[in-house]
């Protein structure tokens, strides 16, 4: 069975028969490309069957996370959303649709256009806070403009978003994480909270379930 | 063609909301001759005492919140309004400028010398009311559109119960019994009291004006709170009572997207155990409908 996480900017496909995982483009993806059962924002032109985006997430929570309360944060190149189980009940759950959105495609866009590498930046503690990723990007070049180093100011802006991306999720003592940024170093160190890195494959792990509970019956 | 299956579905679309209740089509065409019966224009919910002044002067009464012509509300108002205001305020402002077409002239030549066949409009300006976005909009009505233009404050507070938002008919169709409810209330009709239904979930706030379809997510078992709530009890500045919810149901906090209300729904969401916050603008996106249905399924509520 192929698998497919088509978010805004990247695909993550995982075939559960070889165990193969891709990461590439959305752009990239052929036209022709069909999932067997899928999630993401571009998931309805690339999958027969799809999946909604938190009930994968929460499905994924609740297979590879063994504690029975915890919170799982997914931050994409446009959204962010998060779910909460309690004993291993669902509790609560939110998604910023659109508003606060293109926060992981601006860190990303930014990195590249200031040729500032994440992996060898120092966490801030002073934050740059910001509605959008575009609007947070505007800040990043007027401090660069009054003469802040632009990894500095990226750095900044970064802090700010994890700053709000716990609050967003109701500042758990712990947050396990999954979602592009999870490679992005700079960005785990900067999270105001203990942070546990999943891979980028964890939705597809709540869309296996989904498919093996609803597709193969 | 829309049918009751479909998502999509908007009950509201091409009705208009009168005294004579909810109308639709052809039927609306007794509107075009209101020969020297005053013409008034409602929006909010006006107290009973000038509700029934209107009464009596065999006024034709049409709701301007509940009006609809046609789904491009905002077109009409692109040049008053800025575009990032609550869709509800451009639809009323939409609605007075098409109530116009049954006398098929061109809308703005007829606007603007100041034949709209409104004589007056009423407009619920209450210290806490619906929205005070509308208030700051008036002054359009009155200069512009040459339209008499009266507000009123609602200070009613005989609650007169909420049977209908804890009943079993669809939320949809809840919406639209409790803005007829006003109008049976007008007119000395016998209270529509259906069966109270164990609620499964909760939908707290206004009606959701920028798209109704919002509704046909949730079951029928799902009880209505905010200020939906106040307008069945027939008490819009009921603070107190929009307040209120029920912790022990999943409950999706509405506001449109814009609305001072926002940050009521916001505020109460994360008060309450299993609440959540939507918002939304003209028109259900992909994103709003997967984030409630995923919270109505995480809650074991469909």
């Amino acid at each position: 069975m192929v698998l497919l996480d088509a978010g805004t900017t990247y695909a993550k496909i995982l075939n559960t028969d070889t165990n193969d995982r891709v990461v590439k483009r959305v752009s990239d993806l052929e036209k022709t490309f069909k999932a067997d059962v899928g999630t993401g924002h571009n998931i309805n032109r690339f999958a027969k069957h799809s999946v909604n985006e938190i009930i994968a997430l929460a499905n994924a929570g609740k297979k590879l996370i063994k504690e029975d309360s915890f919170t799982l944060l997914d931050i994409g190149s446009r959204d962010a959303k998060y779910v909460v189980f309690e004993n291993r009940n669902f509790i609560h759950s939110d998604w910023n649709t659109e508003c606060g959105a293109f926060t992981g495609q601006a860190i990303e866009i930014l990195g590249n256009y200031l040729n500032v590498d994440y992996s060898k930046t120092l966490p801030q503690k002073e934050f740059i806070t910001a509605t959008c990723g575009l609007l947070g990007m505007g800040h990043v070049f007027d401090s660069v403009a009054a003469g802040v180093e632009p990894e500095i100011a990226a750095a900044r802006l970064i802090k700010g978003v994890c700053i709000s991306m716990y609050r967003f999720a109701r500042k758990p003592k712990k947050i396990y994480l999954t979602g592009g940024l999870v490679n992005n170093q700079l960005f785990v160190k900067s999270m105001p909270c203990e942070t546990v890195i999943l891979d980028r494959f964890t939705l597809l792990e709540g869309v296996k379930e989904y498919a093996l509970n609803n597709l193969s019956k | 063609m829309e049918d009751k299956d479909d998502k999509n579905y908007n009950p509201m679309q091409d009705m208009v909301l009168t005294r004579h209740g909810f109308i639709k089509g052809k039927e609306q065409s007794f509107l075009q001759n209101p020969k020297d019966k005053p013409f008034v224009g409602i929006i909010g919910i006006p107290p009973k005492e000038v509700m029934d002044e209107l009464i009596q002067k065999s006024a034709i009464i049409l709701s301007l919140d509940m009006y609809k012509v046609d789904q491009l509300i905002t077109e009409p108002t692109d040049n008053i309004l800025p575009k990032a205001y609550c869709a509800q305020i451009k639809r009323i402002i939409a609605n007075i400028l098409s109530v116009t077409d049954y006398w098929t002239e061109d809308v703005m030549d007829s606007v603007l010398v100041g034949r709209n066949p409104i004589s007056e409009i009423i407009i619920e300006d209450s210290e806490i009311c619906r929205c005070n976005e509308m208030g700051f909009v008036a002054d359009f009505i009155e200069n512009e559109l040459k339209i008499k233009l009266r507000r009123v404050k609602n200070k009613d507070i005989e609650r007169k119960g909420d049977f209908i938002c804890k009943s079993g008919i669809p939320l949809d169709e809840k919406f639209g019994k409790i803005a007829g409810y006003f109008y049976r209330d007008m007119e000395k009709k016998k209270p529509f009291r259906p069966e109270y239904i164990k609620p499964k979930c909760a939908f707290w706030g206004t009606p959701p004006w920028g798209d109704f379809s919002i509704a046909n997510y949730f079951p029928i078992e799902t009880h209505v709170y905010g200020w939906t709530r106040c307008v069945e009890n027939l008490t819009p500045g009921d603070l107190k009572l929009e307040l209120e919810f029920d912790p022990d149901v999943p409950t999706v906090f509405f506001s449109q997207s814009f609305c001072p209300k926002a940050g009521l729904a916001s505020y109460l969401a994360n008060k309450h155990p299993r609440g959540i916050f939507i918002d939304m603008d003209i028109g259900l996106t992909r994103s709003t409908v997967a984030k409630l249905t995923a919270f109505l399924q995480l809650n074991n509520v469909i």
